[in-house]
């Protein structure tokens, strides 16, 4: 395999991003915000909490299909960025498998989860693990019942998506969906690193 | 002459060397998209869970404001007002414009917005406001300017760009 993971983790540690004097931070063709990580857990697991029986299956799926939908178009506009062309694709040589592993760099560089591909089936299954991540901070002591990495979830089928769910689709209509994650161990649940298992959906 | 001094947000990032966790002022701080920050909203409206949202991102921006003023003594208002602006800006949600603050309420204008810009590059305009994140930071800007408790503040979206506004507006009002 060709891809540097140290190499693309050391060129795009420093990639800036900061808010303009307009409050704008472009990038990526999304609009981009930066904002502690306390807030985005912060919310998911409290709106969890608050859940009863009924709501519980509808709001985690909500939650993952948020970064689903984050993974897919971000993702998209990260592996055609000008970042992208300079560091990642030069080293590419199997299409999808290395912009696979060059994504998953990208996604430790900038501060999502410290992850990479352990098993990987070209077009039906990839396996995921991420060593450290804030979703798990919310977790102050003992263990959590089940896996609640809602954002690892949906970028890691997003991802697959992107390399084996045919062309991007930007209305969303298409493509995304594919695949699907299932979380099966966690830190937050007590173990040393969460899992991450992507199948066809 | 007069010589003016305008207060300027400092702004430090790191990166710890084995996670690659990002630190601005040494608060942990991720990148998201518009994507992800609409659905969030999308979420807490499906579920009704607009006030929750909106405390959430009060506290969030309440604390990181106060930590700020005590690191740098700021003590001024008028400087702790712009501080919030520049760090509202710094975060990529908008160009925050305080109208006014005042013991009992405010109104703060946005003419800049990533939770209107991202729900309508989505999904195009909706018939009600719907940047509870900026309604929360509002007011816990106020509690932190004013040196008050969290929580002693709510606001309202009062005009919105979402809905075809020029710009929205937000009424800051002493719970």
């Amino acid at each position: 395999m060709a891809i540097d993971r140290k190499k693309i983790i050391e060129e795009m540690v420093a990639v800036k991003i900061i808010g303009d004097a307009d409050g704008v931070i472009k990038g990526f063709n999304v609009c981009v915000n930066l904002m502690p990580t306390s807030f985005w857990s912060g919310f998911a697991e409290r709106i969890t909490q608050k859940a009863n029986d009924d709501q519980i299956e509808a709001i985690e799926f909500l939650l993952v299909n948020a970064a689903h939908e984050c993974g897919y178009h971000t993702g998209y506009g990260i592996i055609t960025s000008d970042e992208w062309n300079r560091v990642v694709a030069p080293m590419i040589e199997k299409g999808p498998e290395d912009t696979l592993h060059g994504a998953f760099a990208i996604f430790t560089a900038w501060g999502w989860a410290q992850s990479e591909i352990i098993e990987l089936e070209p077009g039906e299954r990839m396996v995921v693990r991420a060593y450290d991540y804030y979703e798990a901070d919310v977790l102050k002591y003992g263990a959590k019942p089940k896996p609640c990495a809602y954002m690892l979830q949906g970028v890691s089928a997003a991802f697959m998506d992107l390399a084996y769910g045919g062309p991007y689709d930007k209305t969303g209509k298409t493509g995304i969906r594919t695949f699907r994650c299932v979380q099966t161990k966690g830190i937050e649940c007590g173990d040393d690193y969460g899992e991450f298992i992507v199948t066809r959906a | 002459m007069i010589e003016e001094r305008t207060t300027s947000l400092e702004v430090t990032t790191k990166v710890e060397p084995r996670t690659c966790r990002h630190y601005v002022n040494d608060i942990p701080m991720v990148v998201h998209c518009h994507h992800y920050s609409t659905l969030y909203t999308q979420l807490a409206i499906d579920t009704g869970e607009t006030e929750l949202l909106a405390e959430v991102s009060e506290e969030m921006f309440h604390d990181l404001l106060v930590r700020y003023y005590t690191e740098h003594s700021i003590d001024a208002i008028d400087d702790r007002v712009r501080i919030a602006t520049l760090y509202f800006a710094a975060m990529g949600l908008g160009k925050m414009d305080v109208t006014y603050l005042a013991e009992y309420g405010g109104k703060v204008i946005l003419t800049r917005s990533h939770l209107d810009r991202g729900w309508m590059r989505k999904w195009g305009t909706f018939d009600r406001p719907i940047n509870y994140v900026t309604a929360g930071c509002c007011a816990g800007m106020a509690a932190a300017i004013l040196e008050m408790p969290r929580g002693s503040f709510r606001a309202e979206e009062i005009l919105s760009m979402v809905k075809g506004d020029p710009h929205s507006e937000f009424k800051i009002i002493r719970r």
